[in-house]
């Protein structure tokens, strides 16, 4: 080892070659450590990035299936082709196109659902997911089977009452001209004064199926749905202005009365009306579109209905009798207009699928 | 003294450095081995997912064969051996990939037929668009590319759905990337399987759900397979430190 004179008071500077040796090694092995680390960090940071992105999708793909079955569940009465639902964080875009009008009643289309999310802890675009379905809307609230259905309970009906089957419109709206069975009864049996022979339309007049069951699911509703609370209707326990009789059906309207209701004489309207109690028609009073009744009440007032008519769907089995001058006739265009306000759509099993 | 200083701050920044290596080394491995899996989970559950009623032809522990869908059409302008269909991506369909298409009958079940594409497909476009605008009233806005007409075994009926279908083949056999490993293999109707996860371990297995007994089985055979409703893989991976000195990672 050797010195020298640094040239300041006293001071030796040590001047050997083998002193930067150690320096240097500890320097790049500290380097050789954080580019180790950094790189494992950066694996590390992508496998979190890929497991946050595989779920993203994962979520997506929930969100746009969520959005089928809340489009199918939702849209009831006139649908929007498209809407936008807001879903565990993330936007459901559903769009509905018609594919065809397979006839009055069932309409097919396709529902297509596009689940967009983003974690929003990680930035990046948003993982898409889109789903296809086929649903068939129904048009109408039921099936026209027969002018009047009475799913549980006796039907008497006196002479100076009228079911009649005919169509009635005579070719006023697009569906019209069509005749259907006055009469269908469930459980119950029927009896008709002979009189002035009060039941009209084509043979067989009556047709006594054994069954409640038959019977609904030959109209192809479901009670419990309708009378559900949480069904949202356009008027809950009061009755819809009067005087819509007048008026372009779209003024339609779908009325529910959760109890027992006794309508008001003298008015008319129209639309959709469910009773889940005993519906008891007031003098004078008049209907057109659709009555599903839990049981209808045997009174002498001359009330009328156009369209369809239901009863007995409380399944207490109690009997009706149709009064004096109490008239229910079909009317198509009622019944169908009426019916629009009830239209859902019911996917196709089996048909959903995922766009790749 | 300098001399031994140096040496013992080498000596423990040398051990630090290797133990630090070897620590990220094995994350990566982790990391792999969790990728591969991820990979087999993620890619099977998202076609299965897919397969219709009656799509499943070949359902054995370590291979099995799907109808995956493809595209469906549903049936606007019916008629005798042949059916007109909105079908969205149609225009994009590859033809090669199509095995067949099937029908779908009131009860909600499948038929399927074995066909070729350039059999189906008699015509696409406005011409066929127009066919289902003017009889049945279809929505052809902005998707006239996605009307077809094709040639269909029968009669059909207006409002049916029909699919289009590939075969979608999953088998786990010996690794050719990694040769000591096996490997999730995945081809598509008239292709080749493709090599698509490697460090597969041999207790990777698919299992199989009949709605009775309701266990799952390592293969079903016959006319049993129409009524698989569950496709369950377990899998399992492994990764080896090609340098040595660190043990294999699996999980």
């Amino acid at each position: 080892m050797s010195t020298h004179d640094a040239g300041h008071s006293g001071l030796e500077v040590v001047d050997d070659p083998r002193g930067g040796f150690v320096l240097a090694l500890v320097v790049l092995l500290l380097f050789g450590i954080g580019v180790a680390g950094a790189a494992g960090y950066r694996i590390v940071f992508n496998e979190a990035l890929l497991s946050v992105h595989a779920k993203e999708t994962q979520t997506a793909l929930s969100i746009a299936r969520a959005g089928l079955r809340s489009y199918i569940g939702k849209q009831i009465g006139v649908h929007q082709d498209i809407v936008t639902y807001s879903i565990n964080g993330g936007d459901a875009v559903v769009t509905a196109r018609l594919v065809a009008e397979t006839d009055d009643f069932e309409t097919l289309y396709l529902l297509r659902s596009e689940g967009v999310y983003t974690d929003p802890t990680f930035t990046g675009s948003a993982a898409r997911r889109t789903v296809y379905q086929y649903a068939i809307k129904r048009e109408v609230a039921m099936n026209h089977v027969a002018m009047m259905t009475q799913v549980t309970g006796d039907l008497y009906i006196e002479d100076d009452a009228h079911i009649d089957g005919n169509e009635e419109a005579g070719g006023g709206c697009p569906q019209a001209s069509v005749d259907i069975i006055p009469l269908i009864l469930g459980s119950g049996l029927a009896t008709i004064e002979s009189g002035d022979d009060p039941i009209d339309g084509p043979n067989p007049e009556v047709r006594e199926l054994g069954s409640a069951e038959f019977a609904l699911d030959s109209i192809g509703i479901d009670w419990d749905v309708l009378t559900d609370p949480n069904f949202a209707v356009d008027y809950e326990d009061v009755w819809p202005p009067w005087g819509s009789c007048g008026l372009p059906w779209a003024s339609a309207t779908v009325t529910r009365f959760n109890g027992n209701v006794i309508t008001p004489g003298s008015v008319c309207g129209k639309g959709v009306l469910i009773v889940a109690g005993d519906f008891t028609g007031g003098a004078g009073f008049q209907w057109n579109g659709i009555l599903l009744a839990g049981h209808i009440v045997t009174t002498s007032n001359n009330y009328r209905i156009d369209g369809l008519v239901v009863g007995g769907l409380d399944g207490n089995g109690t009997e009706t009798r149709l009064d004096d001058d109490t008239h229910v006739d079909y009317h198509r265009c009622y019944a169908f207009a009426a019916g629009k306000r009830l239209s859902h759509f019911e996917p196709v099993g089996g048909t959903w699928w995922e766009e790749m | 003294m300098a001399l031994t200083l140096s040496s013992v701050i080498v000596t423990l920044v040398s051990s630090v450095f290797l133990t630090q290596n070897n620590f990220y080394r094995s994350v990566v491995q982790r990391t792999r081995v969790q990728d591969n899996l991820r990979v087999v989970t993620d890619l099977i559950a998202s076609e299965v997912r897919g397969v219709a009623g009656g799509g499943v032809t070949t359902a054995e522990s370590r291979r099995f064969v799907v109808r995956l869908p493809i595209g469906m059409g549903g049936v606007c302008r019916a008629g005798a051996g042949q059916g007109h269909v909105y079908m969205p991506g149609l225009s994009e369909i590859y033809g090669n990939e199509v095995a067949g298409y099937a029908r779908q009958d009131g009860a909600g079940d499948w038929t399927y037929t074995a066909d070729t594409w350039s059999n189906l497909l008699v015509s696409s476009g406005s011409a066929d668009a127009n066919e289902c605008l003017t009889f049945h009233g279809a929505d052809t806005v902005g998707a006239i590319a996605d009307f077809a007409e094709l040639n269909i075994s029968g009669t059909t009926t207006l409002g049916e759905v029909i699919m289009i279908y590939r075969d979608v083949e999953f088998k786990i056999d010996q690794s050719e990337l990694e040769p000591r490993t096996l490997a999730v293999y995945r081809g598509v109707t008239g292709d080749t399987p493709r090599e698509f996860v490697t460090g597969i371990m041999p207790a990777t297995k698919f299992h199989y759900r009949l709605p009775s007994p309701g266990i799952y089985q390592n293969s079903i055979t016959g006319a049993s397979m129409a009524n698989i409703e569950n496709i369950r893989v377990t899998a399992s991976a492994i990764a080896t430190d090609s340098i040595g000195g660190i043990e294999s990672y699996s999980y």
